[in-house]
């Protein structure tokens, strides 16, 4: 676990969005600004702890609150533009960028402990906009000052953590932006599909796919299906008879599930766990769809 | 008379200047050293492939030397000549990022390498090769060092 009390070395740096491209670089920063930084990282932990701890794993198809506390292993596909910025070398210098902060679409700190760990921390860039004065000592140094005036705009906290393990979320929304989680996700589909159907032989996945690859919330659901592994084991005649119970329409041929394309959503819902029944009254049973779930694990 | 006057003060007068030019790039160096230490403006530098430029000194001791030649600055033309030279020499240490070269390091033990990034397959690992000033006498691919940042693509690392 990374020690904030035994920091060696505070990285700042700001993402830009030039176009259709992004680019990340270092802006140097003194020492106050690392201060700030490692004191907005601390206050991320704490808030994460608050919500709940432990975390619950991240699921792209459920819909979050403002701030949670979720986490995602480092290596998982949805993590990669987390990954790639937390694992960069050499990371370009250029402090002139702050010059056109409209370009700027997150800024992040990188941390070193003195036992080499490392700790990455980005924040959505929503409020940084404003005058940014630089270059205060232009002939020994070009460091970003920390002034009394608000000319640059730290938040109090973080959207995230990342460290070596994974990715520790505080606000899903700022994960999702920064992480280009919906183009990851539609990208994903043709892969998600195929680790999919190996666990559901019986069913027909090309109108699925079709699907998918044009509908963000149908690609989350995959990825979802995918990540929690929801689709092993699956007993074929229950998920017919869950699949008439709720309305999805399918159809048996040859053996194999083929769902109708306007019911595509849904039978993934089903899959997600997002489509149930419950008879609580006799003889009157209800169908629900939820857009938000969790599992209550055996006591 | 006049000439003569004029070429024996003006040759110490100019290498007098020219001493004073290289301690006065020294001295702005190591502020410039200094302040990064009082800011802790570091940074990991993490090595792919380095190369040691000692020969990069050669450069340096020619261009530090090149003014102190017998050349008669009794003239005017002669002086603009050497002047010119001398800016040459300025702009191309500036042009070339030369900067960091000092013998003062050397004789401290430190050495200066180029440093080029790892070769790693992520899109963001930058791929701008950097100058570090180092006491140590070989860098190992992989290795991670924290150092100071003295301009954006030179670095230093203190003698511990």
């Amino acid at each position: 676990m990374f020690d904030f009390k035994t920091v060696a070395s505070v990285e700042f740096g700001v993402g830009l969005e030039e176009g259709d491209e992004q680019r990340f670089v270092i802006v140097p920063v003194d020492q106050s600004v690392q201060t700030a930084l490692r004191e907005m990282a601390v206050a991320t932990g704490e808030a994460m702890s608050e919500v709940d701890d432990p975390p619950r794993p991240y699921e792209p198809s459920q819909k979050y609150g403002g701030v949670e506390h979720l986490y995602l292993p480092l290596h998982d596909g949805m993590a990669a533009q987390i990954r790639y910025l937390h694992e960069a070398n050499n990371l370009p210098v250029n402090g002139k960028v702050m010059s056109n902060p409209a370009n700027i679409f997150c800024y992040f700190a990188r941390m070193i402990d003195t036992n080499k760990r490392h700790l990455t921390a980005i924040r959505r860039a929503t409020t940084f906009k404003g005058i940014v004065k630089s270059r205060l000592v232009q002939f020994t140094t070009d460091s970003l000052k920390l002034v009394p005036d608000t000319v640059f705009k730290l938040d109090s906290d973080f959207d995230l953590l990342a460290d070596d393990e994974g990715v520790s979320i505080l606000r899903p929304n700022g994960f999702e932006f920064v992480g280009h989680l919906k183009e990851a996700i539609l990208a994903a589909v043709p892969a998600n599909i195929k680790l999919v159907q190996q666990d559901l032989s019986f069913v027909e996945f090309t109108s699925i796919q079709e699907y998918a690859s044009q509908h963000s919330r149908a690609a989350r659901y995959l990825a979802s299906i995918r990540a929690q592994k929801e689709a092993s084991n699956i007993d074929k005649i229950a998920l017919l008879r869950l699949c008439e119970n709720t309305g999805v329409k399918v159809q048996d041929i040859k053996g194999k599930i083929v769902v109708e394309p306007t019911s595509v959503m849904d039978f993934l819902r089903v899959l997600d766990r997002r489509l149930y029944r419950i008879e609580l009254v006799k003889g009157l049973p209800e169908s629900f769809r939820a857009a938000n779930r969790s599992k209550i694990e055996k006591q | 008379m006049g000439d003569q006057r004029q070429q024996t003060g003006a040759r110490p007068l100019l290498a007098q200047l020219l001493r004073d030019n290289d301690r006065c790039s020294e001295r702005v160096l190591w502020l410039r050293i200094r302040i990064a230490q009082k800011l802790q403006e570091t940074r990991e530098l993490v090595i792919g492939a380095a190369e040691d430029h000692r020969d990069h000194l050669l450069v340096y001791l020619f261009a530090i030397l090149l003014p102190f030649y017998p050349i008669d600055t009794g003239t005017q033309r002669d002086l603009a000549a050497l002047l010119s030279a001398l800016a040459f020499v300025v702009f191309l240490f500036w042009h070339l990022n030369l900067h960091y070269m000092n013998i003062v390091f050397a004789m401290r033990g430190y050495r200066v390498f180029t440093v080029s990034p790892p070769e790693d397959n992520n899109p963001l690992t930058g791929r701008a090769s950097q100058v570090l000033i180092t006491p140590r006498v070989a860098l190992a691919s992989g290795e991670r060092i924290i150092a100071y940042r003295l301009s954006d693509t030179v670095y230093f690392e203190v003698k511990k």
